[in-house]
């Protein structure tokens, strides 16, 4: 446990400081911001044709409520920690590529509910908006991420022979 | 137990431990403040003076005042600039914690589990550093002169700490002292019942 807790932290760390990095966030964090809020706004227009989205913001033209999607909105952190989370780990190169590219698409897919979401709640009332975004959302993507990761380590063992091996090794 | 209900149970465990965090008050966080405090008159010894529990906050009482539009000193000003920072954006990492335990409904080994909240207490009172720091960074502006004058006072450093404690921690921490501290537990949830053992074993000690 102690060699997985080393390796994944020390992952962990250099993956956030290189999200972190001025260049990264210019070309990487931004762009990929914009780009969640243009598929808010994708889900969103069908249904409620008030809603109007230019950049990374999404705004109401009845009630004027706007959210803007910043850097640490959009999922990346909670990304980062999975991919740390499956790297450290030991299974095949394959193995981590499906976890980190299903992972990443769960966290995106509740990331964008927790945007639409938000965007309601905003509009009707201000303090449970505060609550949802500052508390409850966060926790909630971080059990997303505690699923994938958990029932990643389930369909790695179930198509290993050896039912137990990979959990052994960390332990 | 399928993976689907035990987050199911996780769920259904945030909301009396979300609800139990919000009405329980801040007076459980005072020791983290006086940690916090402690590290901030070493860290940044010209912009901080003091800091204090206000309600959920912590409220950084710098050595600046404003006067006639500009920053001065706190006693040429007549007053020091204060500075809140929401706690409620560190501590709920102790809910989400509680409520992951909960849901497994296993209490041991309660050392640990003690060892957990207690790294979680600190880890939370050098956050509460961290945040300080930044909000006394952004809200002093040029006043926050310590970068210029201490090696030890880096802003980038200061940012980095502020996103790692915001973002990272208060969830990252919780979740995964919850993995290590029930990994045995988990690996019989999670990974026995495919060989049909822990299955067998349920069913045997279920009465018919």
């Amino acid at each position: 446990m102690l060699k997985y807790s080393s390796y994944f932290f020390f992952i962990l760390v250099v993956l956030f400081g290189i999200e972190m990095l001025n260049p990264v966030q210019q070309h990487v964090i931004l762009p990929f911001t914009s780009f969640i809020a243009e598929v808010c706004a994708s889900i969103l227009v069908p249904f409620d044709s008030n809603v109007i989205a230019y950049g990374k913001i999404l705004q109401s033209s009845v009630t004027g409520f706007a959210v803007s999607i910043e850097p640490g909105c959009n999922g990346i952190e909670a990304a980062i920690m999975l991919i740390a989370a499956v790297v450290a780990f030991p299974a095949t190169i394959k193995q981590k590529i499906a976890a980190i590219s299903i992972g990443f698409l769960a966290i995106q897919v509740a990331n964008i509910l927790r945007i639409i979401s938000l965007f309601y709640l905003g509009q009707w009332n201000m303090d449970v908006f505060e609550w949802a975004h500052l508390y409850l959302w966060p926790v909630l993507i971080m059990v997303d991420v505690l699923a994938v990761f958990l029932i990643w380590l389930r369909v790695i063992n179930k198509s290993d022979d050896d039912g137990s091996s990979a959990i052994a090794e960390v332990a | 137990m399928r993976p689907a209900n035990l987050f199911l149970r996780i769920i259904l465990a945030l909301i009396p431990a979300f609800i139990a965090w919000w009405y329980i008050g801040s007076f459980w966080l005072n020791p983290a403040v006086g940690i916090a405090d402690g590290i901030l008159s070493v860290w940044l010894p010209d912009s901080f003076k003091q800091l204090q529990l206000v309600e959920n906050s912590a409220r950084a009482v710098t050595n600046w005042g404003e006067l006639q539009g500009r920053l001065v000193p706190a006693r040429s000003a007549g007053y020091a600039i204060a500075i809140d920072s929401n706690l409620r954006i560190l501590s709920y990492s102790f809910p989400f914690f509680l409520a992951l335990q909960a849901a497994l409904w296993h209490w041991r080994p309660k050392l640990k589990i003690a060892l957990a909240l207690v790294l979680m207490y600190i880890v939370m009172s050098l956050s509460i550093a961290a945040v300080s720091a930044k909000t006394m960074m952004v809200g002093l502006g040029p006043a926050f002169s310590e970068p210029a004058k201490y090696w030890f006072v880096v802003p980038n450093m200061i940012a980095l700490l502020y996103q790692l404690s915001t973002l990272i921690l208060p969830l990252l921490l919780p979740a995964f002292l919850w993995v290590a501290i029930n990994q045995r537990h988990l690996k019989g949830l999670f990974l026995d019942d495919l060989s049909g053992r822990d299955g067998q074993a349920d069913n045997e000690r279920r009465p018919t």
